[in-house]
């Protein structure tokens, strides 16, 4: 082809393309939300002299032009692919490692945070007067070091755990997760591939272990029906943009009792520990127990169930909740994030246990832990 | 408005593209004036004002340079009262606090109210550009501009206005009055505005990212890499910003001068600095160096000029202390190489002077980058104290290292050269058409990846 002829394409493709895009991108149907940032979408700006004058309007423009681009999606894919390629992943918070299995960046070891955490841990136990028990879960990084892509910074769960021990004086009693976990033979079933929580399993066998030490025990693993939900992807998948990755299986483990749960944002009693309907969405994790609530409440209606336990945790316990379930009478779930009361205040209703269940990147990075009274 | 946005990509520049050649050629000015308006006003609608401000006082200075001109008269009344004023804008605007500031610092002074001005955006590039028209005026060497319209497209212009070249007057006055789009322009504004782009979505900012990450990590290893990782950033993000100024006056028709010609492959300061910002030398050399004597007044008074030039043109930077002792370094470095012309360092093997411009250079932006001193003494500690880098720092600097030799790559001519050896071979031409176009795509993709933001904890 000769230099002129290029000339007129190279012209006509970019005006094509810039005369495309708007129009696309005012044809094109917008969303309102978008289900893999979990969050809404920016709104059509209002003009009016004052947005206008302000500068609001152009920035607000700027959101709704980036939020509702014509092939976001697949353009946001290609650039992460893009960082992928070329090395550049392991500055994001999200990493691709072997097997196709997504991480998340371990946690920074920040002595003061512990520190401080761990004082209001103590405290709490002391007022409560009673044992207060302490999970901290490990991140799928520090179990599965040999999956985790080159270059990744090294895990210091370890550490991070040795240093909240030290800290725990005699009201804690420490739940010793790491160990069981590294010595499983299949600890990669113990975690998503998508997702930074553990699998069914692995909240299973943490269970498991928990009500062993507090003297309860969890129906054997026979004894749940088990059935597999195709399709899952999980926050990671989400985060990483890398769209290529598979969807995994979620499982859900039916011990055949009869439960009743009702959280604080929703109106109503809930039959069953799932919601089935949060199946529909990409990110099926909230069926288990709904997702994120300040408070859930899950009752055990066969009448052989004895005993109360209160968890305070992170979305870890969603899953273990279900599991707790099968043990106990009454499980209350508090989740310090949304849960604005001192949680002192529930200690009145007496419980067997209290459990702290955090995984350690929220633990070490959640600022409401220090607010637990 | 930014070219790196959405907004301006696909909304305005499609329509003002339309606009402009839908337009009959004699409102074609008019409309660039109309679009460019709209650009500046984007963000900041208080401050259209003192454009359409400053664009009425520089008309109304070189219309009253020609009158007293006409009538026999001596006309630098009117280019000084044009200068202070413009001057003054500039002043008031950008240094305003930064003189109560320092102010403040003498005795007695402790009081002083700081005035709380915002900068607006472009204002130390457009004010040197009009003045750059009444001093062309003054001097004969462009002739006056009657049509405002006309003048206001020039001071207004969107592609340049915002983060130059600083369009001398004379330069485009012809092109003002009479120009012919092409598609042979018209296809290479859209190449070098894609190339541009890329410069700055593509490496500028990741790189950008990397010197942000290095910053707050330990180690003498963090803190070289990271001052190199600027060094490349600010390159690409300047250069890139010119290449799109110069590629999109060429959509309308407009031809700039180069404003940088690899300026890190330079062997000395003097030469790093014709490279560099060539429309902002220009002008201090053209409008301040030469008219204070240039080095035509024996070597003291060479010097002195140089110092003079050098403090401001780092005042003009920013209205910061350590922009006047960057400029000062680099006054101090010109000063040495014309002492030492001949001697030691032109002496050197070239690799290794070609080292040292990149060393000297580098340094600099480290007084360039940090506003404040203690920030400065901090980072002069982490760079000369043997420390060993975390972990995290060698792991980002690992994966970052592909793209950092690319970039130290393409600051080079190398892919220049290698483009025009391909362009002749047979079928080198299609890489016109296919180059540029996934270029584009990878800068939408990282545009669109600015706004991804997942939300981790979302609740019900």
């Amino acid at each position: 082809m000769n230099t002129k002829r290029i000339d007129k394409w190279i012209c006509l493709l970019f005006c094509l393309l810039l005369a495309l895009m708007p129009l696309l991108f005012l044809l094109l149907p917008k969303a309102d939300f978008s289900a893999r940032e979990k969050r809404y979408l920016a709104e059509a700006p209002e003009l009016d002299a004052d947005s206008l004058l302000s500068g609001r309007f152009a920035e607000e423009a700027e959101s709704y032009a980036a939020d509702h681009l014509p092939g976001r999606d697949l353009l946001v894919g290609l650039n992460a692919v893009g960082e992928l390629v070329t090395g550049r992943q392991i500055a994001n918070t999200v990493w691709l490692g072997r097997n196709g299995r997504l991480f998340e960046a371990p946690a920074a070891f920040d002595a003061e945070t512990i520190a401080d955490n761990m004082a209001a841990l103590r405290a709490f136990a002391e007022q409560a007067g009673q044992p207060v028990d302490l999970m901290l879960v490990p991140s799928a990084g520090c179990l599965l070091p040999e999956e985790l892509p080159a270059l990744a910074d090294p895990c210091r769960d370890e550490e991070i755990l040795d240093a909240a021990r030290d800290e725990a004086g005699d009201a804690l009693r420490f739940v010793a997760l790491l160990p069981a976990f590294r010595a499983a033979e299949d600890r990669g079933a113990l975690y998503y591939r998508t997702d930074h929580h553990w699998t069914a399993e692995g909240a299973y066998r943490a269970a498991a272990l928990y009500l062993d030490t507090v003297g309860r025990a969890l129906p054997a693993r026979e004894d749940y029906g088990i059935t597999a939900e195709a399709g899952f992807r999980g926050t990671l998948w989400s985060r990483a943009a890398l769209w290529f990755l598979p969807a995994e299986p979620l499982e859900l483990w039916d011990s055949g009792g009869d439960f009743c749960v009702e959280n604080r944002e929703r109106e109503g009693e809930h039959a069953g520990l799932f919601y089935r309907e949060r199946l529909t969405e990409d990110d099926k994790y909230p069926v288990y127990l709904d997702g994120n609530h300040s408070l859930v409440r899950i009752r055990n209606t066969d009448p052989a169930a004895q005993g109360r336990i209160l968890v305070v945790r992170d979305s870890f316990a969603n899953c273990l909740g279900c599991f707790l379930a099968d043990a106990y009478e009454e499980v209350v779930l508090v989740d310090l994030r949304y849960y604005r009361s001192p949680v002192s205040g529930l200690l009145a209703e007496g419980f067997d246990q209290i459990l702290i269940l955090y995984s350690i990147g929220n633990f070490m990075t959640d600022a409401n832990i220090v607010r637990l009274e | 408005m930014v070219f790196s946005s959405n907004v301006f990509l696909f909304f305005f520049l499609p329509a003002a593209l339309a606009l402009y050649y839908l337009a009959p050629r004699r409102y074609r000015n008019t409309v660039l004036l109309l679009v460019s308006l709209v650009f500046y006003g984007w963000g900041e609608p208080v401050y259209l004002l003192l454009m359409l401000f400053t664009i009425a006082l520089n008309y109304g200075c070189g219309l009253w340079i020609a009158r007293r001109r006409a009538e026999g008269r001596s006309a630098k009344p009117a280019l000084i009262w044009a200068a202070v004023l413009n001057l003054g804008l500039l002043a008031w605007f950008k240094y305003a606090g930064f003189l109560a500031r320092s102010l403040r610092l003498l005795p007695g002074l402790g009081a002083l109210p700081i005035p709380a001005v915002a900068l607006p955006i472009g204002i130390s590039f457009y004010i040197f550009q009009s003045m750059s028209y009444t001093i062309d005026v003054y001097r004969g060497d462009a002739p006056v501009q009657r049509d405002i319209l006309r003048f206001g497209a020039y001071v207004s212009m969107f592609p340049q206005l915002i983060a130059g070249p600083i369009v001398r007057y004379r330069d485009v006055a012809a092109q003002l009055e009479e120009r012919r789009e092409t598609s042979e322009q018209f296809a290479s504004g859209v190449t070098l505005f894609i190339l541009g782009l890329s410069k700055k979505l593509l490496l500028a900012n990741p790189v950008g990212a990397l010197w942000e990450a290095l910053q707050a990590q330990p180690g003498t290893l963090s803190a070289w890499a990271g001052m190199f990782a600027y060094t490349l950033q600010i390159y690409f993000d300047f250069s890139g910003y010119s290449d799109m100024a110069i590629g999109l006056g060429r959509l309308f028709g407009f031809e700039f001068l180069k404003n940088f010609d690899y300026p890190y492959i330079a062997q000395s300061v003097t030469e790093f600095w014709r490279r560099w910002h060539i429309s902002l030398s220009t002008w201090f050399r053209e409008y301040l160096y030469i008219p204070l004597g240039g080095n035509r007044r024996g070597l003291p008074r060479q010097l002195l000029n140089l110092l003079i030039v050098w403090l401001l043109t780092g005042l003009w930077h920013g209205a910061s202390w350590n922009f006047v002792l960057w400029g000062l370094y680099y006054a101090l470095l010109l000063m040495g190489e014309k002492l030492l012309a001949g001697r030691f360092p032109d002496r050197l093997p070239r690799p290794l002077r070609h080292l040292l411009l990149v060393l000297i250079v580098s340094f600099g932006w480290m007084l360039f980058y940090f506003e404040s001193s203690p920030a400065l003494l901090a980072f002069l500690k982490k760079l000369v104290l043997p420390a060993a880098a975390s972990a995290r720092a060698r792991h980002l600097l690992l994966g970052y290292l592909p793209l950092l030799l690319f970039a130290a790559l393409a600051a080079t001519p190398i892919f220049r050269r290698l483009a025009d050896k391909l362009l002749r071979t047979r079928g080198g031409q299609a890489l016109r058409l296919l180059v540029p176009a996934l270029l584009l795509l990878l800068c939408v993709a990282a545009l669109a990846s600015q706004s991804y933001n997942p939300f981790i904890y979302f609740r019900f």
